[in-house]
């Protein structure tokens, strides 16, 4: 690992450094606790029927013969929520969780059964009569736009912002960015390149599939344990749908086996209180593997248009994009995330960008890591590795000349603040990677690409409790999916001038702290990060009174400094925070510390990463032979987690490159529902991923942290498409590039080539 | 002078601007409701567009950011005379 820009070295003692995850021994002993570990007095097994068809009206559903199988305690449906007038979102989100009126796509829960034990509940759930209206279905983004589409939603009309259009269409809505003119942009440029790509729907690929298990007592309060990224969220959701307060439930977070987004949204949780509340007994409900492919949420297959005019110099005159974004079978905003991300890195004078949201019938697409970027980001990389070489530029040079930096504006409008994309550039090209020669061989080649996230804000609440002997115990509401108990104590050990070890960390459960949002969107170690550091800040406040009480000076007369308390007066020897704790007791008692933000700034990241490949020309296998992540990560606090968020990324974005894509039969229905078939990167298939930690300190966190986990998995996509291209002369233009599509690509070429070469 | 960023397919409703400014006495500071009041007697129509009468907020998937930074409390955010108010899709993420 190399460390470039590194503001905080020499700065900190405890962040940057490497202390064992307090969670580690539990989760490599298999002693955590993850959800389908609960097992509750008199629990019940739940499962699930779901739709054979990927889009129907649902006629009628007679559950009369399953709930009279003999250890059938209960069946729900969507009718078991509460009744009457909804919004058109409340339903929409109620419809992702059971069919009502309509099965929207193959794997759509339509009733849920609670038995004895899960095998007759599986057979319940086949006892269920349902009287389907088979519709036609569209699963592809492109034939979903087209006017003779069937409709997905009956009801969707387009939102434009100009308005709402009368007439019904699976585009959800159309956003667009409009900066100068675009035609006399390109008019005035003196290349222009324009090129459409095509991304396949993938999913995340957790290993742990989603459980959920309620409680719902007779005195109306309800206890979930679940797998989510957002406990918080799922509490909410439950009291919109379930019409009851927050304060009927508490959310219990387990550990969490992998989300990357897709367990933002909720499944499980709400037909488990269904179940539990008809029959007054705990109910556990666990996905498949199948389940969790075909009714989950999967990132949005895109088709994208982008077009960039140059001087010859190199800078950009003008960018044009069109993005069309899956949305699934309920509408999202996908689309209008891409579009601020499509041209995010590159100053761009002339500028149009138009983004759409499709409905289709596939499961409602959730996030993935950095959501709606890595689709957008491929297409422009692409172009820019084809200007380089048509301006016979290095690829870093071009970046260089274009790359945004602080005051630059983005091209969906905001100015940018303090970012470090430009020091990130100059890490890939001083790297020994890049400076070595890219590898000669024949079908051997080197491909570079960048990648942008904003990474998110919202609002996060923590406490930091002093221990009577000085150590300390802190406390958030984030979900630890990547080393954040860690995270949390060297940030708190920093602050408070202890070790990480001294710090203990822990997850609560919605009860036992303030709200907290979503563990995603990278902003877990800045958000609830910042949290902790004011928390701590409040606790060292307190101690403070307890210093100048024990010193008997003012308040004012004590200051905190390099991990001790110091008197500005004369006479006293610096107190540490474990020299005060055994004298909290005399001095007035426990020290809690709190703490509650929502933090208006947060650090966009970006990253840049080189490729090197071998493709094999008979089976059209792409080996990585070396492959380096350069990124601006503001302040690393735990630097193997940090490592490790980026060497994950770019792992899944290899997969996505290289493998990964639901593959459909000719009903929509996916064919490769299992690890097997659907072929995520194994240890085999990726070398050692080679990481440049950037730091340039982000504004407005008091650490300078930026987020890190969504950047990494941008890159791969271009980097890898454009190696490949130097690799068999090539641009696939199309993901995934796997075996066949790339032995297809070196067949056609050979076969445009060979009469061409005839010929002279 | 606060400038308010016109979303793309609104600019219909304002001949055509990018942006428009208003003028607010220094030091003092607006809420992003109030401001949009102001600007709908100039250029009236954009108040209809950008407010969902059924939950009067910001339509569906739409975001208050000032500065380039989210605005947590939306309409009710306050705005100064050097502020940039923008409307752009609200970030979530996956990680």
């Amino acid at each position: 690992m190399e460390q470039q820009g590194s503001s905080g070295k020499g700065k900190y003692k405890v962040i940057g450094t490497r202390p064992i995850r307090h969670d580690g021994e539990d989760k490599v002993t298999g002693r955590a606790q993850y959800g389908a570990d609960i097992m509750l007095q008199d629990q019940l097994y739940g499962h699930l029927l779901r739709s054979p068809h990927s889009n129907a009206k649902i006629l009628k559903i007679d559950t009369s013969k399953a709930e009279a199988m003999p250890g059938v305690r209960a069946v729900v449906t969507s009718q078991d929520f509460p009744q009457g007038e909804i919004s058109a979102g409340k339903k929409y989100a109620r419809d992702r969780i059971l069919a009502s009126d309509k099965a929207l796509f193959k794997g759509h829960p339509i009733a849920a059964v609670a038995a004895e034990d899960r095998w007759t509940a599986e057979e319940a759930a086949k006892a269920i009569e349902v009287s389907y209206e088979v519709l036609p279905a569209v699963m592809d983004v492109m034939e979903a736009i087209k006017e003779d589409a069937p409709l997905v939603q009956e009801g969707n009309t387009t939102s434009t912002l100009g308005g709402q259009d009368a007439k019904p269409s699976n585009i959800v809505n159309h956003t667009q960015h409009k900066r100068g003119d675009v035609d006399d942009g390109f008019a005035k440029a003196e290349l222009v390149i324009e090129r459409e790509f095509d991304t396949k729907a993938v999913h995340q690929g957790y290993i742990e599939p989603q459980n959920a298990t309620a409680l719902a007592r007779s005195d109306g309060q309800i206890t979930v344990w679940c797998s989510s990224q957002a406990p918080f969220w799922v509490r909410a959701e439950l009291s919109a749908l379930l019409e009851l307060p927050l304060s009927r439930f508490k959310v219990v977070p387990m550990e969490i086996g992998g989300g990357f987004g897709g367990k933002i949204n909720s499944y499980l949780e709400a037909p488990a209180v269904l179940l539990s509340k008809k029959t007054g007994q705990p109910v556990k409900l666990v996905m498949s593997r199948a389940d969790v492919f075909e009714a989950t949420g999967q990132a949005s297959a895109v088709h994208s248009k982008i077009k960039i005019g140059v001087n010859k110099d190199g800078a950009i005159v003008a960018g044009q994009a069109w993005l069309a974004y899956e949305s699934g079978a309920l509408p999202s905003n996908w689309g209008m995330q891409g579009s601020m991300c499509v041209f995010a890195p590159y100053k761009m004078e002339h500028v149009l960008i138009d983004a759409y949201d499709v409905l289709t019938n596939t499961s409602k697409v959730a996030a993935y890591r950095a959501p709606s970027s890595p689709q957008a980001m491929f297409g422009t990389e692409s172009v820019m590795d084809e200007i380089a070489q048509e301006l016979g530029m290095d690829p870093i040079e071009l970046r260089l000349k274009n790359a945004v930096q602080e005051g630059d504006l983005r091209a969906d409008g905001p100015k940018f603040p303090r970012i470090g994309f430009k020091e990130t550039l100059e890490a890939i090209k001083n790297s020994d990677h890049y400076k070595s020669p890219p590898p000669s061989a024949p079908n051997q080649a080197r491909g570079l690409a960048a990648g942008f996230w904003f990474n998110a804000g919202m609002q996060s609440s923590a406490t930091v409790g002093i221990n009577m002997d000085g150590t300390a115990s802190v406390v958030t509401g984030s979900v630890d999916i990547g080393g954040s108990r860690a995270s949390m104590s060297i940030m708190a050990a920093e602050a408070l001038g202890l070790t990480a070890e001294e710090v203990r960390p822990s997850v609560a459960d919605t009860d036992s702290i303030g709200h907290t949002d979503v563990t995603g969107g990278s902003r877990t170690t800045a958000v609830t990060g910042t949290a902790v550091y004011e928390a701590a800040q409040d606790a060292i406040g307190q101690m403070k009174k307890r210093v100048a009480k024990l010193w008997d000076i003012s308040e004012e007369q004590v200051v905190f400094e390099d991990g001790a308390f110091k008197s500005t007066a004369n006479g006293h020897d610096p107190m540490t925070v474990k020299e005060l704790g055994p004298k909290l007791g005399m001095t007035g008692g426990p020290v809690l510390g709190s703490a509650t933000v929502a933090p208006k700034s947060v650090g966009a990241g970006f990253g840049v990463h080189v490729v090197d490949i071998e493709v094999d020309p008979e089976t059209g296998k792409v080996a990585i032979l070396r492959y380096t992540a350069a990124q601006d990560v503001g302040t690393a606090i735990h630097l193997s987690y940090v490592e490790g968020q980026m060497q994950g990324g770019v792992v899944q974005g290899i997969g996505w490159a290289l493998n990964e894509e639901y593959i459909r039969g000719e009903d929509g229905a996916m064919q490769n529902t299992g690890f097997l078939d659907y072929r995520v990167p194994t240890m085999l298939d990726v070398p050692n991923i080679e990481t440049i930690i950037v730091e340039v300190p982000a504004p407005g966190q008091p650490y300078g942290v930026r987020g890190v986990g969504e950047v990494p998995i941008i890159p791969p996509l271009g980097a890898l498409h454009n190696a490949i291209y130097k690799a068999i002369g090539v641009r696939l233009r199309a993901l995934p590039m796997s075996p066949p599509s790339v032995v297809k690509a070196i067949h056609e070429a050979r076969k445009i080539a060979e009469p061409a070469a005839a010929r002279t | 002078m606060t400038t308010v960023h016109i979303p793309a397919l609104l600019r219909d409703l304002t001949g055509g601007a990018e942006q428009l400014d208003v003028e607010l006495p220094a030091g003092e500071t607006v809420s992003v409701r109030e401001l949009l009041r102001t600007l709908e007697q100039r250029h009236p129509g954009l108040w209809a567009r950008l407010i969902d009468p059924a939950t009067d907020d910001l339509v569906p998937h739409l975001a208050v950011f000032i500065e380039g930074e989210p605005a947590g409390m939306g309409l009710l955010a306050k705005v100064g005379p050097e502020d940039n108010l923008f409307f752009l899709a609200p970030i979530v993420g996956g990680a």
